[in-house]
């Protein structure tokens, strides 16, 4: 392994994720000592929007730059860190604005949430573990690469189901908490 | 690995799944799994209120709270079509809704989806005038601890109720001896007369009309002001001597209601009688006072006599010709040979009583009458016998 390979297989965006997750929880965990802040509430607020827009990111980012492929947008391994980054403080925020309450369909949103999050870390590394080279002919898939394709069928769907979800709480949640207010 | 095809057809497929099962579950639960908690549980007490017990009854029925977000009809409308009695106390001033800023957004303070025990209400106060309640809020800004004063902290139960045992409760953990007197001695209705402005915390009794000098500066307060039970009642308490004293008093109402004559606040026993006449006048030692002040009675007054002002006449008015043996008409016929008309108050030129002491004096020889005045206490009667 050449040490440009290996500086790219760093998991340098899991220690700036994690960064910014104990810096988000040093600001929440004082506020929340005395209950955790509702979800309705402004810091509640704010954490959903952004969480939710770092989730859309994650969720749209990489697969654009995947299927635009010229020259101009960068390297597919940075856009491939920023999903990571997006996908794991993205939901941390979300888990937040839950406020630790999971009912209804918000509650089956955070549970799709924990499902994407948790198959993408194992994805990060599965991903790593494939030999990036072609199969050669008559050549048969490694177990790593198996799993992936699994990996594949349960991200990619359960993340598009929960932005379908997340979509639909946000509209409930701006028409009986905002129209009918 | 499946192309990228077949991956988009996966999550297309999952996306629409998700959309249809929720729209289904939306149908199902009657919006239910849009909620976000659960709705309160507890029983106002009394009879249902717009015909539920509590919200929870409510549960899936999201228009019984949630206007339309057409027309002119909001949440708290349909608030106050079911609560009646905060309906009726927004135009109230003395009642709590009827004093809140904006009282009628009842989302301003009121949460609901908190779960069945949850919180339903989030009041900060702020903008509040708690004052037009009869209490404010000034001295009680923190506890003695130093923590900020929540809602709660003195109305326990529903709708804000006060009960007073809320304030010994609280101000006994750190003046127990003092609130278990002041209980004893005022009764435990605090706001008859505590309405939350420190006025107390550094009262001077002094800076009232009444000071509290000598002996009464010891005294427990009840022993002028009980059965003070108001504020307003102790500006009620008495300003006199006799107020309080009546039936202390050893003379028996003789002497008058005039106490500070010869009296201070120290002690009853260190009376000073500034009897400007001299008591061994005649080197007769203690006589008795009737003696001179003839009108005087040596029976005691009956308890309970008239307290309106001094009482002194009988000590005012005096004479000499108890002891002297002068008659009234030669002592006349005597001072008119020396031009001497007044000559009815004795002490006006005998001040006394010492021979020759009128001529010492240069006497009045000219005063053409009496002004009927004396020269101080003691000696405002007049020298001749009095009817």
């Amino acid at each position: 392994m050449t040490d440009a390979t290996a500086a790219a297989r760093r998991p340098t965006e899991l220690w700036l994720a994690l960064g910014t997750i104990a810096a988000v929880s040093a600001v929440y965990v004082p506020v929340a000592r005395g209950g955790a802040p509702a979800p309705s509430g402004l810091l509640g607020h704010a954490l959903g929007v952004a969480g939710f827009v770092l989730m859309l990111f994650a969720e749209t980012g990489y697969t654009w730059r995947k299927n635009v492929r010229r020259e101009g947008w960068g390297p597919m391994r940075h856009w491939l860190q920023a999903h990571v980054f997006a996908g794991l403080v993205g939901p941390y925020l979300v888990l937040l604005h839950t406020s630790f309450r999971f009912r209804g369909l918000a509650g089956v949103a955070a549970l799709l949430l924990l499902v994407v999050v948790a198959s993408g870390v194992v994805g990060r590394f599965a991903y790593t573990a494939v030999p990036k080279r072609p199969l050669a002919l008559g050549e048969t898939a490694t177990g790593a690469r198996r799993a992936l394709s699994v990996w594949y069928l349960l991200h990619v769907p359960v993340a598009a189901a929960l932005f379908v979800l997340a979509v639909m709480h946000i509209a409930a949640a701006v028409y009986y908490a905002t129209l009918l207010r | 690995m499946p192309t990228p095809t077949s991956l988009t057809r996966w999550a297309a497929g999952a996306a629409a799944f998700a959309a249809v099962a929720a729209l289904a579950a939306w149908l199902a639960t009657g919006g239910g799994i849009f909620s976000p908690g659960a709705l309160h549980a507890g029983r106002a007490g009394g009879a249902p209120i717009g015909g539920v017990a509590s919200h929870a009854e409510l549960a899936g029925e999201c228009a019984a709270c949630h206007a339309p977000p057409v027309g002119a009809e909001r949440m708290a409308d349909r608030c106050l079509f079911c609560h009646t009695e905060v309906r009726a106390e927004l135009g109230d001033t003395t009642a709590l809704h009827g004093i809140l800023p904006d009282a009628e957004r009842c989302l301003a303070c009121h949460v609901e989806h908190r779960g069945a025990r949850g919180v339903l209400t989030e009041f900060t106060g702020e903008g509040f005038a708690h004052e037009r309640l009869g209490f404010s809020l000034a001295a009680h800004q923190r506890t003695v601890d130093g923590r900020p004063f929540s809602c709660s902290g003195c109305h326990a139960g529903e709708r804000f109720r006060f009960e007073e045992a809320r304030c010994v409760g609280c101000h006994t953990e750190y003046q127990r001896a003092f609130v278990a007197e002041h209980v004893r001695a005022w009764g435990d209705g605090c706001r008859a007369c505590h309405d939350g402005v420190d006025r107390f915390s550094d009262f001077r009794h002094d800076s009232l009309v009444f000071r509290l000098t000598g002996s009464h500066a010891r005294v427990e307060c009840v022993l002028c002001h009980a059965p003070v039970r108001t504020l307003a009642a102790f500006a009620e308490a008495p300003e006199t001597c006799v107020g309080c004293h009546r039936d202390d008093d050893a003379h028996r109402g003789r002497f008058g209601a005039d106490c500070a004559a010869c009296h201070g606040t120290t002690a009853w026993e260190d009376a000073e009688l500034d009897h400007t006449f001299p008591l061994d006048h005649g080197g007769e030692g203690v006589i008795p006072c009737v003696t001179c002040h003839t009108q005087m009675s040596a029976a005691p007054r009956p308890r309970g006599g008239s307290a309106g002002g001094p009482d002194l006449s009988g000590f005012r008015a005096y004479t000499c010709y108890g002891c002297h043996v002068h008659a009234p008409a030669r002592i006349r016929e005597e001072h008119l040979d020396e031009g001497i008309r007044d000559f009815r108050n004795c002490v006006s030129c005998h001040a006394t009583g010492t021979k020759d002491e009128a001529e010492d004096s240069g006497g009045d020889r000219d005063r053409g009458r009496d002004d009927g005045r004396g020269r101080g206490r003691g000696r405002s009667g007049r020298g001749g016998r009095e009817a």
